[in-house]
């Protein structure tokens, strides 16, 4: 096995047995809960008020939950110095950042799986939309692993972190509404603030809850743009971390 | 297994943590370094490792550079006040490390060197958020020794560490040393550095002011090895 697949393989073994990782069962539980006394407190459209429920609950507590992982498992790693133990082995250290990405991304994407199961199970929606849904919450949460991974080894202290994981979050679901009415005051910038339309974490492309909701139309082929954007927005990310962690000092 | 160090300096913004170290560790050599807290003992090893990757001047392992993965192959190393990853079971964590280095995992092989530390193999199965201090680093200990580098690097193993667990650990350096492993280790306590080393490195201010045989350095004072090395560190001051 390769010294990524072995990092990879302890940072499951590690999670597994972590209190936190067993949180996600009652967490669904309570999500579930949640979106039923939805359905039953809502006077009209009880029905439609479980199914916007359970999407965005799913879809926020996923999110919640893999960050959370992500930021306590490594940060643990380097405050107790484990981490020093890691890499003064015959590894790079970008083959330890992507052993630690390839778990916490396995990670998600069984979180997802459930959360789609669940949806499915509980007929929330079709499920070739739920399918597209959770599909590109899996291509955000990937993202958000490769920017947590890289502001948890930028920053390495926990106040820090946890302002900038959350500011990346922010800002990913603020940039397209700020960029639009940017747009709409000063005609004459739209392409300049096209490119900071893209070079900012853009992550409302990761949803397709309308479609889920019988609001709008959805095809396999929404999730080519969103891949696209994933793949080269983890790429640059991965670049700036391997490059700041090269010439890091531990 | 070598350690070559030349005209070594690591600095902190205007802090100069090492200055102009020279140092030459050879096969089968134990060396000590000794220091005041804040002397830069952990820079100095930690530069030898490969974590501190900014500096001047050159560390070569075995005529290659720190962070060429056939240095590090031929390194094992033991922070200071480390905790292996508290979910880990010990035989999980005794296996990641060896994994790491290319080595197989052997639960007997791992058993008869937990024995020789005194932990008890029940514990190895157990989760490491449940062990002591002590346990901690002698798992630490463990995993170093078992991927039988040639170069072993260890900063404050006694640190914290009951008299008990004291002797065990220093029985260890005895099995190490057995073995011609090149032990470069830090310690405040003099008295059992003298016991396990045969040289001797003092660093002040990230200076080095001695390099010797512990005989040497008693010599700087008539009475005990802690009044020499302050004699050493207090001359070093006055020039």
């Amino acid at each position: 096995m390769s010294r990524i697949g072995i990092i990879s393989l302890y940072t499951l073994q590690e999670v597994r047995r972590d209190r936190l990782f067993w949180g996600f069962v009652p967490l669904m539980f309570a999500v579930i809960a949640l979106s039923f006394f939805m359905r039953e407190t809502t006077i009209v459209g009880g029905a439609e008020a479980f199914n916007r429920s359970y999407i965005a609950l799913t879809t926020l507590a996923a999110t919640a939950f893999i960050v959370l992982l992500v930021v306590s498992s490594l940060y643990r790693e380097i405050d107790s110095k484990a981490i020093y133990m890691v890499v003064t082995k015959p590894l790079s250290r970008y083959e330890y950042i992507l052993g630690k990405f390839i778990a916490f991304s396995l990670i998600s994407v069984g979180i997802i799986v459930i959360s789609f199961t669940g949806a499915v199970a509980l007929g929330v929606g079709s499920v070739k939309p739920l399918a597209v849904h959770y599909i590109l919450t899996a291509l955000e949460q990937i993202i958000i692993i490769m920017a947590a991974l890289t502001i948890t080894l930028g920053l390495r202290s926990l106040p820090s972190i946890i302002l900038g994981v959350a500011g990346f979050y922010i800002i990913g679901h603020s940039t397209k509404k700020m960029v639009d009415i940017a747009m709409q005051m000063a005609q004459a910038w739209v392409p300049v603030l096209k490119v900071f339309y893209y070079l900012f974490p853009s992550l409302s492309f990761f949803n397709a809850q309308a479609a889920v909701l019988e609001l709008g139309p959805v095809s396999w082929s929404d999730i080519i743009f969103p891949a696209g954007y994933a793949g080269v927005y983890l790429a640059v990310l991965f670049l700036i971390l391997s490059i700041d962690i090269r010439k890091r000092d531990f | 297994m070598s350690i070559t160090i030349k005209g070594l300096s690591k600095l902190y913004g205007k802090f100069k943590a090492l200055s102009e170290i020279d140092l030459n560790i050879q096969t089968g050599q134990s060396v000590g370094l000794v220091g005041l807290n804040g002397a830069g003992k952990t820079t100095l090893l930690k530069t030898i490792v490969g974590l501190i990757v900014n500096f001047d001047g050159e560390v070569l392992i075995n005529n290659h550079a720190v962070n060429d993965r056939e240095a590090k192959s031929n390194i094992s190393f033991l922070p200071e006040d480390f905790s292996p990853p508290l979910y880990l079971t010990g035989y999980d964590f005794v296996s990641y490390m060896l994994r790491l280095y290319g080595r197989g995992f052997n639960k007997e092989e791992v058993d008869a060197f937990a024995d020789t530390l005194e932990l008890q193999k029940n514990a190895l199965s157990q989760p490491i958020r449940t062990y002591s201090k002590g346990m901690r680093q002698k798992l630490g200990l463990l995993a170093v020794m078992l991927p039988d580098t040639g170069i072993v690097i260890l900063d404050e193993p006694l640190s914290g560490l009951d008299p008990g667990a004291r002797v065990i650990v220093k029985d260890a350096f005895g099995i190490l040393r057995k073995k011609v492993k090149t032990l470069f280790f830090s310690s405040h306590i003099l008295t059992d550095l003298e016991e396990v080393a045969d040289r001797l490195v003092v660093i002040h201010e990230g200076k080095k002011t001695f390099d010797g045989t512990p005989e040497k350095l008693r010599s700087f004072s008539g009475r005990s090895l802690e009044d020499a090395f302050l004699q050493v560190i207090r001359s070093n001051q006055a020039s």
